[in-house]
């Protein structure tokens, strides 16, 4: 069975690697994207188990993008999980139908990990079969 | 006694004289038995004949030989002769009796006779008790009374007259002169000349004088006289009476100081005084109160009142409620009141009113008259100064500025408007507010602009207009227009003034606000930009050391995870020298150690420091040329070339960068461009500014004080920094420096890109 990846969306470099590399650690896996529009051709291509959404970035931000994933057929059930520091309560909630979790910066690994597993296929173990798609 | 025939005829005779006399005769004989009688009836004696042969005793009924009339008809016997009072019967009789002697002179009886002097000792006792109740009264009215006769010079002094002269009886002398002589010397030759004229010239006369009494006391006498004539008409005696009017002549000097000094205060006073009886006519006014009413003299002396209240109430703006409270004070007598008074000519009168008490019974009304015209103006003055005050203390700056205006008509003219001009290259004012009739915004007259206050005709109108002056720079006009007939004074302008000031001070507060809410803004900003910004180096460090410990990555990505600390910690570590630059820059403490650098080599360096951020279809072009050393801070340098590249860089968006390094004439010239997203010309001046984040500055990350530390670095090299381009084509950076600053000719910073 096709282990749907995690998607991560981040314009962070940094923050995106290291989500990449701690998740395929876990054995999930992952596929990284710099914005919006990078992550919806990737997801139209893949549609992931979850998306890991950062709300600001360049090209197509997180709301935009969780819009987008709404008007999409295919990508309208993929579970959201929002990073913020600074997004408004008043857009939260508004896209809070679509949203599943969110994740406050810096957040702990621990809590990246349980709302992982919650949405996520199961991981192969780690070790196995990395599927750790670094991003080019 | 013999009687024949002959002496019959001389009885009868005799009888007929006898019954003439006014009185009674008798004989009587040495028994005092009445031989003769006639004449008239003694009262209670019965007919005179019939006494004939009765005795002295019998006719008395007394025996007692003590009793007068027998006593004094013996003693009569006796040889003497007798002439006494005698009452009897109700009746005074003066009496003489003497012996009668016959032919060998032998006392042979008496011979008496009798006047009834009743009357005329009524007429003595009534002139006697008239005297004496004349000097009681004279006593107890202390008046005295005299009499002077010319013809022997005699005065006569009443007792009463004595006191009043303060002399002892006998020490008055009798002459003219010595009576004048206790007149004072002052008044002596008239008293005389009066004394001599009436005695000439009879008539009645009275006179004041003074005279010293011996303890050398002065008194005022008040005499008043006449003269008393004989049947020609010649004066026989001039009779006086005085009194001392001392007392009322003190009191009526005092009187006479009152009523001068009353009339002194009254003509000194700035009230106008009028008083009036109780019925409202005029008792009297004084001068000012004529002027203060305008009133004619001519008008004030007919003294009619009807016309003297018309011409009043007249002049005021409510004529009847005047009138109306006139007639309601007058009614009510004891009333006092105070009320302002309100003229058709804009004056106005304070009036004080109260009833003039005359032993607690008001018998008339006093009214004092104040001009307090410019009294109110001022209070009106001050009144509009403080609200106008008060409405500029709001920080809205178009609601203080409209308030304001609104506040200014009627009380400064028909119209007012406050115009504040913007950025003149900015275009239209900022603010325009207009009050009153007018409408239409009023134009600033070009002279007020130039900054003088004036007073103008805005045609048939006056008007006048006050710059608005904040820190020496004209911020905008205050105008005002005045209704018809109405024109502005220097008074007027001076008014304006003031509150000119007030509302640029107003103004300048409002943008003092303003701007500090907006620094405010900015810093509030920039701090949550701030927070924001490291949240993410936070993140990736954490998960980073969270991955490590966990021990589950592998080889390349624990690899990746230390790679990503040491980044992030250096991207913390330049954000935290951003910030203390910032700190240092604005307590001024940016310090630069100057030494030789080579441009491009900094350029060199900082490219390819830079280059493996670079987006894959990217380029950096470096050209150079010339002498590019001067004496510059390297790292410092640096910070603004790295700057410079890296947000061509960002903003870029993958094209072609192009850096070029110049000289010329002791200066260089670097310039870095970039064919990106352009910066919008107005933001052209402001991304030098600190927090300042060009297009989407949510978007990009970074602090947003790399341009302006550049700016306060390349400033403090003397040189100059600027950018240029348009939306969509991309940026140029330009930045000018001085190869050494004491080479430098002097270069003004400026704000906007300097």
């Amino acid at each position: 069975m096709h282990s749907r990846p995690i998607m991560v969306v981040d314009d962070d470099d940094d923050v995106r690697n290291m989500l990449c590399a701690v998740l395929a650690a876990e054995g999930y896996p992952v596929v990284g994207a710099a914005d919006g529009v990078e992550a919806l051709t990737r997801m139209r291509h893949d549609p992931p188990a979850l998306a890991v959404v950062d709300m600001m970035m360049p090209r197509m931000d997180g709301e935009e993008l969780i819009r987008a994933m709404a008007q999409d057929a295919a990508l309208v059930r993929v579970p959201v999980a929002i990073m913020s520091g600074q997004t408004s309560p008043s857009t939260v909630s508004a896209l809070l139908p679509r949203v599943s979790a969110r994740l406050v910066k810096p957040f702990e690994l621990d809590e990246l990990l349980t709302l992982v597993h919650r949405f996520a296929d199961p991981p192969a173990r780690p070790g196995d079969s990395p599927q750790f798609l670094r991003e080019t | 006694m013999q009687t024949n025939q002959s002496s019959y005829g001389t009885r009868e005779h005799l009888r007929l004289i006898l019954r003439q006399v006014p009185g009674t005769v008798w004989a009587t004989d040495r028994d005092l038995r009445f031989t003769y009688v006639r004449g008239q009836t003694l009262a209670g004696l019965g007919k005179t004949e019939r006494l004939v042969g009765r005795t002295v005793g019998d006719v008395v009924r007394s025996e007692d030989p003590t009793e007068p009339a027998i006593a004094h008809h013996l003693a009569a016997l006796a040889g003497g002769r007798q002439s006494f009072p005698y009452f009897h019967s109700g009746q005074w009789y003066d009496v003489q009796v003497e012996p009668l002697r016959d032919d060998s002179g032998a006392i042979i009886g008496c011979v008496g006779a009798a006047i009834n002097v009743t009357d005329r000792r009524n007429t003595l006792d009534r002139l006697a008790r008239s005297e004496a109740r004349l000097a009681e009264a004279q006593r107890l009215a202390h008046v005295g009374s005299f009499e002077w006769s010319a013809d022997d010079d005699l005065v006569t002094w009443s007792d009463e007259l004595r006191s009043i002269y303060g002399i002892q009886p006998g020490e008055a002398g009798g002459t003219l002169d010595a009576f004048l002589s206790r007149v004072h010397d002052d008044d002596e030759s008239d008293v005389r000349s009066v004394m001599l004229d009436v005695w000439h010239r009879p008539k009645a006369f009275s006179y004041e004088h003074r005279i010293v009494r011996p303890d050398g006391d002065i008194r005022w006498l008040h005499t008043a006289g006449d003269v008393v004539c004989n049947g020609t008409g010649t004066a026989q005696r001039v009779v006086g009476s005085c009194w001392d009017i001392t007392t009322q002549h003190q009191t009526m000097e005092k009187l006479r100081q009152s009523v001068s000094l009353l009339e002194a205060t009254l003509d000194s006073t700035a009230d106008g005084i009028l008083v009036v009886d109780r019925e409202g006519h005029v008792a009297t006014y004084n001068q000012r109160f004529l002027t203060l009413w305008r009133i004619p003299p001519s008008l004030a002396a007919r003294r009619d009142d009807h016309a003297l209240l018309s011409l009043v109430a007249n002049q005021l703006e409510e004529p009847q409620v005047f009138l109306e409270g006139v007639r309601d004070l007058y009614a009510a007598r004891e009333q006092k009141s105070l009320d302002v008074l309100q003229f058709n000519d804009g004056r106005v009168f304070e009036r004080y009113s109260m009833p003039q008490l005359v032993d607690g019974e008001a018998v008339g009304r006093v009214w004092s008259f104040r001009d307090v015209t410019q009294r109110e103006a001022l209070l009106q003055r001050a009144s509009f100064l403080s609200n106008a005050t008060r409405l500029l203390s709001c920080l809205d700056l178009n609601k203080a500025l409209d308030t304001v205006a609104h506040l200014a008509v009627p009380y400064l003219g028909e119209s007012c408007g406050i115009t504040l001009i913007g950025d003149p290259q900015s275009g239209p004012p900022t603010v325009n507010v207009t009050a009153g009739e007018d409408r239409q915004p009023l134009e600033i007259h070009p002279r007020t602009l130039a900054g003088h206050s004036i007073i103008y005709s805005r045609g048939p109108r006056s008007s006048m207009a006050v710059p608005l002056t904040s820190r020496n720079t004209i911020v905008g006009a205050i105008i005002t227009v005045a209704p018809p007939k109405r024109r502005y004074t220097m008074a007027d302008l001076e008014l304006l003034e003031e509150l000119g000031r007030r509302v640029a001070l107003c103004v300048d507060n409002a943008r003092l606000y303003e701007g500090a809410q907006e620094a405010l803004k900015g810093r509030d900003q920039f701090l949550s930009i701030a927070a924001h910004e490291i949240r993410g180096p936070l993140t990736s460090i954490h998960l980073a050391v969270q991955g490590l410990l966990r021990g589950s990555l592998s080889p390349a990505g624990a690899h990746t995870a230390l790679e990503v600390i040491e980044r992030e910690d250096r991207r913390l570590g330049g954000f935290v020298d951003d910030l203390l630059d910032l700190g240092r820059i604005s307590t001024g403490q940016l310090h630069f150690d100057l030494e030789e650098v080579d441009l491009g080599t900094v350029v060199r360096d900082a490219v390819s420091r830079l280059t493996g951020t670079l987006a894959p279809t990217g380029s950096v072009t470096i050209t150079t040329g010339g002498n590019l050393v001067g004496q510059w801070d390297r790292a410092r340098l640096d910070q603004v070339v790295t700057n410079l590249v890296s947000n061509a860089i960002k903003y870029g968006e993958g094209k072609p960068i192009e850096i070029t390094a110049s000289e010329t004439d002791g200066h260089v010239v670097l310039k870095v461009s970039d064919h990106g997203m352009g910066i919008d010309p107005s933001m052209r001046s402001k991304i030098f500014d600190a927090f300042q984040r060009a297009a989407g500055a949510k978007r990009y990350g970074g602090l947003g004080l790399g341009l302006h530390i550049a700016k306060t670095i390349v400033n403090g090299f003397g040189g100059t920094i600027a950018v240029d381009g348009s939306p969509d084509a991309g940026s140029t950076f330009t930045v000018d420096l001085p190869v050494s600053r004491s080479a430098n000719h002097a270069q003004p910073t400026h704000h906007g890109g300097g």
